[in-house]
């Protein structure tokens, strides 16, 4: 369905952020994108999503193809239309406008295909809270309520695919269970892929169907989500756990090596 | 921006020096000499306004330093202007005061109005602003043509020439060189408030009021200070139009006139100091140029001298609307792209 | 008492006025974050454009008005898309320069095409004072309430019920996320000028109605300026709120203050609004911003 190949991200026509990113997100599935911070991955999500020029960002090279067609040059409103819908990081509702509104504002693109109140209950069925908080001003909701929101915003205009950007940040891992499980709820029941960008692997992996993993700007690695799983590095940087707990000198000589070798 | 070749700044004095090479002092003399030559070979006519020009550029300077440097956007300048005029005019001709006393007082004079209007800045900024210095622009204009007694009303007064022991500066060539001297004093306490402690200052709550302000910059002392300044240099350079033209009238310190002071910093660049040279000295050139063509387009078309004034805004307004659009560091980034041009050439890196 | 509840009802309807002016400001800048200093020139152009088609092309007056409110809308378009498209992203006080460039062309414009005398609509109300309320009122004023009404209730509802009013709400939230949910940043830039181009011709038509058609009409724009602060930059409510008491401040201080001090109502509104605004800095119905570094 989406297809990145090979592209390149310039800020400022200086800032050289991602370096030769490949990377295919299949019809119905979850693929996780993980990574340390300042990695790229939200800047990757912008070039799909096309929000880069709002920022000075220019994809300088390779190209964005989505469900056969090249995207990287079309405006992003269109991106939105073709079925692109990006939740940004930070739970970024409209502070002012109320939950209703939020979701109206999200039903922008589809405002002549479809009814406002039927794509509305459509959203309610996965997240039934939002219905009681419909009149209240979003701006006032809590952290999980936001994020729901900005979720189900997206959901109105009835996305292909899904550009996640970490719903976990901040939240009580209970609230984040429940919104993977209505992520992969609606993967299923909507037949839309997701793209997730995490920084709790755990949580991503667990729901993914394939990961890819970036450092400094490109793929590191990439496999099968149970694969990733089992793979002594990742366990070790992204989820935390260390099978080479007692040999704590030795293992920080070859942490710090494994570690080069990564980042090269 | 790039120093010529072999010339390498290795002391502090030297960063800040206004004049570094020698190419830049025989330059500067040259132009100095050629300034104090201009009455020599030019007609009566010229000379006003080459003189009206100088008195521009003074104030302009002013609101360079209040706006361009301090970033208190102000659209009252022209009323400011006008309090420096309306002062100098009243204590030369009513009280008697000698001219060399007065212009200085009218300084003094417009920069405690502006003081004034500056003490709004404590508690608003932005958009919020530009209402007060807005508000100061029709209360001042509102009292100067309403206090006839005084000022006149919309007739105008006189504002006499000046004099030193018995020499009169009455002719236009004499008035000339106390406005260049009083141009070139101008621009270098200009200069130096700029590049000293107060400029950085000024810049700084420009850049970031917030952040400045928690560095340890009084917000309040120093964007008071920005306005007392920008307005005392906009009172001087009104004052001394005010007495080269011999009378003066409300009219010429309208609203419209704010936003032209506006338009000379942002076509010059604002924040710095030679743009407010470029700046005005290019409208002034457009605004002459254009009434030139104009009253030799006016045997062929009657009456196209009319169309001057509302020409002359839409270029004026186009011009700003342009500069913003595609130069919004003004004529003087140009300059530095030129300097550098000529300094490498012909290598081109 | 009869005196002071006339004096309120003529300050009212004034103000009716004001507060239609005052509402072509807070659309735009409700919706791209601009602050219009030309919207008085869009006025002034609206009238123009009634008085063009009105007399020198000699339509009837009520044809006239509609294709007028067309132009105007056109217009607005237009200057979007000349002159502020570029300028999306750019520092709030370059656009606001860039509208003072705006309000110099403009003006230079009106000149040129129309000079500098002034020029009168056709007569289309009757001069005979109506009795609203026990105060005798000309009826233009009577229409610029009728008119302020409705106008007030359409954007009300407007910006509270259809998709593309919620969407120049979001955008004014934030521009970055209305993108990522796909709505056009810059059609709803483009709408919101024509729309307050369209107000700014209504105002036009009935300022050059009650005064004449002439080029300082571009100085209502900042006649109303103290409305606009007043009330609060993003709120309408506050434009017909802010509207109504610069009137009727403006019809009192001429009534009572005028004898003394001539014209002294020009000026009332900005020394009241300053006082004002140093006891409340971001108006009366304005959203407090909350800066941080």
């Amino acid at each position: 369905m989406l297809r990145v190949n090979n592209i390149e991200v310039c800020y400022s026509e200086v800032i050289l952020v991602l370096k030769g990113v490949s990377l295919d997100v299949p019809d119905r599935s979850i693929v996780a994108l993980l990574g340390a911070n300042g990695g790229g991955k939200t800047t990757l999500l912008k070039a799909i999503s096309g929000l880069l020029k709002t920022e000075e960002g220019e994809v300088t090279d390779g190209s964005i193809e989505f469900g056969g067609k090249r995207i990287d040059h079309i405006e992003p409103e269109q991106r939105v239309s073709m079925g692109i819908s990006q939740v940004m990081e930070g739970r970024m509702v409209f502070e002012h406008l109320t939950v209703d509104e939020n979701l109206e504002a999200g039903h922008y693109v589809r405002r002549r295909e479809s009814s406002l109140n039927s794509e509305r209950d459509m959203v309610f069925s996965y997240f039934p809270r939002l219905k009681d908080l419909c009149r209240q001003v979003s701006g006032y909701l809590s952290g999980g309520e936001q994020q729901m929101l900005v979720i189900a915003r997206a959901l109105m205009a009835r996305p292909k695919l899904f550009l996640l950007d970490e719903p976990s940040m901040g939240l009580a891992p209970i609230i984040v269970e429940e919104i993977f499980d209505i992520v992969k709820r609606i993967k299923e029941e909507q037949g839309a892929s997701v793209l997730l960008v995490e920084q709790n692997a755990v949580a991503a992996l667990s729901i993914a169907d394939h990961g890819y993993v970036m450092e400094n700007g490109k793929i590191v690695l990439d496999g099968p989500a149970s694969k990733l799983m089992d793979n002594p590095d990742v366990k070790e940087f992204y989820l935390g756990l260390s099978e080479l707990g007692e040999k704590k000198k030795y293992s920080e000589v070859k942490h710090y090596k494994r570690r080069k070798r990564w980042l090269v | 921006m790039h120093l010529p070749c072999r010339t390498f700044n290795e002391t502090y004095e030297q960063d800040m020096a206004i004049v570094r090479t020698r190419l830049q002092w025989i330059l500067l003399a040259a132009a100095i000499v050629f300034g104090l030559c201009i009455p020599l070979f030019t007609g009566t006519y010229m000379l006003t306004v080459i003189i009206t020009t100088m008195s521009i550029i003074i104030a302009a300077l002013g609101i360079q330093i209040l706006t361009g440097y301090c970033g208190q956007l102000s659209v009252g300048h022209s009323a400011f202007v006008a309090v420096g005029a309306y002062s100098s005019a009243l204590l030369v001709s009513q009280s008697g005061l000698s001219f060399w006393i007065a212009v200085p007082v009218a300084g003094i004079a417009a920069g405690l109005v502006g003081l004034l209007v500056g003490l709004t800045s404590i508690r608003l900024k932005g958009f919020y602003l530009i209402i007060s210095t807005l508000a100061a622009q029709f209360i001042i204009m509102y009292v100067i043509i309403h206090w006839t007694s005084v000022t006149g009303g919309s007739f105008g007064m006189s504002a006499p020439a000046p004099k030193l022991g018995g020499i009169e500066f009455a002719t236009t060539q004499s008035y000339f060189y106390i406005v260049f001297i009083a141009l070139l004093i101008a621009t270098y306490v200009a200069k130096n408030i700029v590049r000293t402690n107060v400029g950085r200052a000024f810049i700084a709550i420009r850049d970031n009021d917030l952040a400045a302000e928690v560095m340890g910059i009084h917000l309040t002392a120093y964007k008071l200070l920005a306005f007392f300044i920008g307005c005392a240099f906009a009172g001087i350079g009104g004052a001394l139009a005010a007495h080269a033209r011999g009378v003066i009238t409300p009219d010429s310190y309208t609203l419209v006139q704010s936003f032209w002071y506006l338009g000379y910093i942002i076509i010059g660049g604002l924040g710095t100091i030679t743009g407010v040279f470029f700046g005005v000295i290019f409208v002034s050139a457009l605004n002459n140029g254009l009434a030139m063509f104009l009253s030799s387009l006016s045997t062929i078309f009657p009456g196209a001298g009319s169309l001057l004034a509302p020409l002359m805004l839409v270029i004026f307004g186009l011009v700003i609307i342009l500069f913003l659009t595609f130069e919004p560091r003004g004529l003087a980034h140009r300059w530095q792209i030129f300097k550098a041009y000529y300094r490498l050439w012909p290598f081109s890196y | 008492m009869s005196v002071i509840l006339e004096h309120l009802v003529i300050g009212i309807a004034v103000g009716a006025v004001y507060s239609i002016v005052a509402l072509g400001f807070v659309l735009i800048y409700k919706a791209t974050g601009v602050f219009n200093l030309a919207q008085g020139s869009l006025l002034c152009l609206g009238a123009y454009i009634c008085y063009f088609l009105s007399i020198t092309v000699g339509l009837p007056f009520y044809v006239s008005i509609i294709l007028t409110l067309v132009v105007a809308f056109a217009i607005g378009l237009l200057i979007e898309f000349v002159f502020l498209r570029r300028m999306i992203g750019q520092s709030h006080l370059a656009i606001l320069m860039i509208t003072i460039g705006l309000y110099l062309m403009l003006r230079g414009v009106v000149l040129i095409a129309w000079g500098v005398y002034s020029k009168s609509l056709p007569s289309y109300l009757s001069a005979e004072p109506i009795n609203i309320l026990g105060a005798n009122v000309l009826p233009i004023f009577a229409l610029s309430l009728v008119a302020a009404a409705i106008l007030f209730a359409v954007f009300i509802l407007f910006f509270r019920y259809t998709s593309i009013g919620v969407a120049m709400r979001a955008t004014q939230d934030n521009q970055q996320v209305a993108q990522s949910v796909g709505i056009s940043v810059k059609r709803v830039f483009g709408m919101s000028w024509a729309i307050a181009s369209l107000t700014a011709a209504v105002g036009g038509i009935i300022v050059g109605t009650i005064l004449s058609v002439g080029y300082s009409l571009d100085d209502f724009g900042f006649k109303v300026l103290p409305a606009v602060i007043l009330g609060g930059l993003e709120s309408v409510p506050g434009a017909l709120i802010g509207g109504i008491i610069l009137g009727v401040v403006e019809h009192f201080g001429a009534a009572y203050l005028g004898s003394w001090l001539i014209g002294i109502e020009d000026v009332i509104p900005y020394v009241i609004l300053l006082v004002l605004l140093l006891i409340v800095p971001y108006g009366i119905f304005g959203l407090k911003r909350i800066e941080r570094i």
